[in-house]
């Protein structure tokens, strides 16, 4: 009786095998990391604006503080956008022609609000407060990274479940002294003090801070 | 042990409702049917859990837009949501409440925890407020004789008319309000009697408390009010009673009731009684629930006074009634008996007396000096207004939150004779219409005021919001027909009651003003017997009660309350006849058929329903449907049974042609007997033994023998 299969067919086999075996980790290590990734979060993608604002002139440039603009970070759950009005107290006396700036004259001119994109967005059924991150000594950049730098705004973390658990896991490293909190440019020195006693002074460290209702609500 | 059911249909097991409910969930009768599967259900969780993971995916893609104002709003820092005190008013009678604002707009109502009246609770008519903050309907501007007019007219309209009354002494101006319990409304109409000594204010209020102020001026000479305190009440008997659903303060008094309710709570489990002729929510809520027509309780409230403040033992009476007259001597000054507003004046009195012989006084109630101001009987006022309208003796009538051509048979007819009339009103009405001036009013939450609690504490009521509509307040316009000068209200208000720059702000962020209750009155029981007239014989007994949403028809607009399922019926967008089973099986109706009822000459065709617990010669017609001008929600919703309140008897009901669907939520989400009971009834015994750990709480429970506690209810 002939023989049913040639020399080659364990070989083909033991590829087809490992190959169909490879598809599969390969898969499922395609299913873990894809949605991970800057490409999929959008980090790093600039949003096209009405007003091509420059957070690194505003910011670095003119060392103008946060909480000019987004007045509500210290008492409300969302850091707010400036009203119209308050581009226009600088802008009424500077570059009141350029053209960059004619959807804001208009804006305040027809009464109708300028319309900004998003660029960080977190889904509905994520609860987010600024006022408690400012109140417990986390600074802006520790979310929305390096603003000063941004001539245009980009999203600059992943924002994922996992960014979010990683710091309410251990917050301590991820505090700062309460003068620091706006400041772009600051970095931890030799007199800064330590996580620990940073935790202790915000009161962080008291609450299970990884509870499930602490954020879906 | 009794078997639960909802709706008659269900228990009937009537076929096309069994077809219909299958019909709605065809696959729930099947999974009832079927054995309980353990693979079947955690293969269904399983499921459930990976497609909860799926809906949580997020793609990471920002979406959405944020838009900013152009101008900021001015000296306000945005921090999330805000809330503002100021109170809900029905009836007259205050119910603080905060109102939650989200970027400077009234988005939703909460109770006030510091209120009394409240404690952080809202009735479904202050929860649906906002809705009707919100209404398009709501009036825009002035109107004259259809017509729109300039504000200016209105100040040259009203200049003219005080030079008209003034030199009359206001022998011809007439002032038509709801019952108010506002001070500085009542201090205005007293100003303004200052000015035309000859006016009369005129009080008219459809949903009647009448008959309780009659009764208290039977038994002590003085309208008094009851405050009820029922965390101290042992043992509650309620006759026709509204304590729960609608009094003054009710929804205190449920939380008062519930508190001593659960066995796990309170040491001392209250015990409650009811005597109605329909169920209502204070009867359902009754451990002991008695059926007895308006007939029945004109034989029995009698003989229960006699039995309690007399000791007499009245023959012929029902098997409940010597255990009961044993449980309320038992319980010696921890009883209440409550009597509801339908209920006649004697029967009120014979209520206080009763009270009073018990020594619940001072214990589980007060008493106060009225909380309305200048009370008088709403009835006779109006047929005295109309009479003299009918008379050619009223030249100016101006028409408050009130709205009389819908509430009061006869009005429309008189207002023909009134040379300049003003209605002010928040929302087209039918009156607004009638009279010569319709005057835009505010909002009660565009406007300041003030009204006074079941206790008497005063609450004051602030803007929420700008106006959203031009409107006028009440204040305003009853300071304009006293003097030239325009005022403001809110200072009207804040001039009533004189506080400081402190105090002003306390009351206005606690919603109410500090140690304004009332204090308990000391007035003596007069000793009289009143008599309880005996409502006249017949087939048919007619009640005409308040739709529990709609009340008189004020809300007929608000959609949210039209389509809230009424509690018992769970009716949404009607009023039919609320018949009794024994009159449906004798006149063979069942639910929708037409009817036809008629109060003397007066009939009114609509659909019956039929309502479980209804005594069984008795009909409940339910007012504040059957609106003809009051917006595009509520127009034409219902029928109209204010003209049954006219007609003086006999009663008669026939069956008419044809039948309508009805919407009730009755049938909604059918649990079949297989489900089984899914609510447990027992004893205080019996809980005893369901959760033993709290057992030992309650050792010394107190016992009387002749107490009825101890029967299953059913027995």
């Amino acid at each position: 009786m002939p023989a049913i299969f040639s020399p080659e067919a364990n070989l083909t086999a033991k590829l087809g095998l490992i190959g169909l075996a490879g598809l599969l980790l390969g898969g499922m290590g395609w299913w873990w990391l894809w949605p991970r990734t800057e490409y999929v979060r959008h980090n790093h993608w600039f949003v096209e604006q009405k007003v091509p604002f420059s957070h690194q002139h505003h910011v670095s440039g003119l060392g103008i503080d946060c909480r000019f603009c987004h007045m509500t970070v210290e008492t409300a759950a969302t850091a707010g956008m400036p009203p119209t009005y308050t581009c226009m107290t600088c802008h009424s006396q500077i570059w009141t022609n350029a053209a960059m700036l004619a959807p804001v004259r208009e804006s305040l001119a027809n009464n109708t609000p300028l319309i900004w994109r998003r660029v960080t967005d977190l889904p509905d059924y994520v609860y987010f407060n600024h006022k408690i991150h400012i109140a417990k000594g986390v600074g802006c950049e520790s979310c929305h990274g390096t603003m000063q730098d941004m001539p245009l705004t980009q999203k600059a973390r992943t924002l994922t479940m996992g960014f979010c658990l990683d710091c309410h896991r251990d917050p301590a490293p991820n505090l700062r002294p309460p003068e620091a909190i706006y400041n772009t440019e600051w970095h931890r020195t030799a007199d800064t003090p330590s996580p620990a006693v940073l935790a202790q002074l915000y009161h962080v460290g008291d609450r299970k801070l990884t509870d499930c209702s602490i954020c879906h609500r | 042990m009794s078997r639960q059911w909802r709706g008659l249909d269900r228990l009937s097991r009537d076929p096309a409702f069994v077809a219909r409910a299958s019909a709605e969930f065809p696959q729930l009768a099947a999974a009832l049917a079927a054995p309980r599967d353990r693979r079947g259900v955690l293969k269904l969780m399983a499921a459930g859990l990976a497609l909860a993971g799926l809906g949580g995916c997020d793609d990471g893609a920002p979406g959405g837009v944020l838009i900013p104002p152009v101008l900021p709003p001015t000296d306000t820092v945005f921090s999330g949501n805000q809330m503002f005190a100021t109170a809900s008013v029905v009836g007259g009678y205050a119910n603080g409440i905060l109102v939650r604002h989200a970027n400077g707009r009234p988005i939703k109502v909460e109770g006030n925890p510091l209120h009394p009246a409240s404690l952080g609770g809202t009735s479904a008519i202050g929860q649906a407020e906002i809705l009707g903050f919100y209404d398009p309907d709501r009036s825009r501007g002035l109107i004259r004789k259809g017509e729109p007019q300039a504000w200016s007219s209105l100040l040259t309209a009203v200049a003219a008319q005080r030079e008209a009354i003034r030199q009359s002494h206001g022998q011809g101006f007439r002032v038509l309000t709801g019952s108010t319990t506002s001070p500085t409304l009542a201090r205005q109409i007293a100003a303004l009697k200052q000015v035309y000594p000859d006016m009369q204010w005129h009080r008219w209020e459809p949903v009647s408390r009448d008959a309780v102020r009659a009764g208290a001026l039977l038994a002590y000479g003085q309208p008094v009010e009851l405050v009820a305190k029922l965390g101290a009440v042992d043992l509650l008997l309620t006759i026709d009673s509204d304590l729960f659903d609608s009094a003054p303060g009710h929804l205190r008094f449920a939380r008062d009731f519930a508190a001593r309710r659960n066995p796990t709570r309170t040491d001392r489990m209250n015990r409650a009684y009811a005597i109605e002729p329909t169920p209502t929510l204070t009867g359902v809520a009754a451990d002991h629930r008695f059926i007895a027509g308006p007939r029945d309780l004109a034989r029995i409230v009698p003989a229960l006074a006699a039995a309690v403040t007399g000791g007499e033992q009245p023959a012929d009476m029902p098997a409940w009634f010597a255990p009961l007259v044993a449980d309320l001597k038992a319980t010696r000054g921890r009883s209440f008996i409550h009597a509801g507003p339908a209920q006649p004046a004697a029967v009120h009195a014979l209520v206080h007396a009763m009270n009073e012989a018990l020594g619940g006084r001072g214990q589980t109630y007060d008493l106060i000096a009225s909380v309305e101001a200048d009370p008088v009987d709403h009835a006779a006022s109006l047929r005295g207004l109309i009479d003299d309208m009918n008379g050619g003796r009223v030249t100016t009538l101006l028409i408050i939150d009130s709205n009389p051509v819908f509430t009061a048979p006869g009005f429309g007819e008189a207002l023909g004779r009134v040379a300049v009339s003003m209605t002010l009103t928040d929302g087209p009405t039918e009156t607004g219409a009638k009279t010569t001036w319709n005057l835009p009013a505010r909002h009660g939450f565009e406007d300041w005021s003030d009204a006074r609690a079941y206790d008497g504490t005063v609450t004051l009521l602030q803007p929420q919001a700008r106006p959203l509509y031009d409107g006028i307040s009440p204040h305003y316009l009853l300071a304009l027909f006293a003097g030239p000068e325009e005022v403001n209200s809110r200072d009207v208000v804040r001039q009533t009651h004189g506080l400081n720059e402190q105090q002003w702000h306390d009351a206005l962020a606690t919603g109410l003003v500090a140690g304004t209750r009332t204090a308990p009155s000391d007035v003596a029981l007069k000793p009289v017997q009143p008599a309880v007239p005996m409502p006249a014989a017949g087939d048919v007994t007619l009640l005409i009660r308040p739709d529990p949403h709609l009340l008189d028809g004020r809300y007929a607009n608000n959609a949210w309350l039209q389509e809230l399922p009424r509690p018992l019926t769970k009716l949404t967008w009607d009023n039919p006849l609320l018949v009794s089973p024994a009159i449906a099986e004798r006149l063979k109706l069942t639910n929708g058929d037409q009817v036809t009822v008629a109060n003397g000459g007066v009939g009114v065709t609509l659909p019956a329903w039929i309502m479980p617990g209804q005594a069984p010669d008795c009909v409940v017609a339910l007012l504040g449907f059957g609106r003809s001008d009051v917006g595009m929600v509520g127009q034409g919703v219902g029928f109209d049974v204010y003209p049954l309140t006219a007609g003086r008897g006999p009663v008669s009901l026939h069956k008419a042609d044809g039948r309508a669907v009805l919407a009730s939520t009755e049938h909604h989400d059918p649990l079949f007997e297989d489900a089984g009971d899914y609510v447990h009834h027992g004893t205080p015994p019996h809980s005893r033994q369901i959760r033993p750990s709290s057992a030992n709480q309650r050792s010394n429970r107190r016992n009387t023998t002749a107490s009825l506690a101890g029967r299953l209810p059913g027995a």
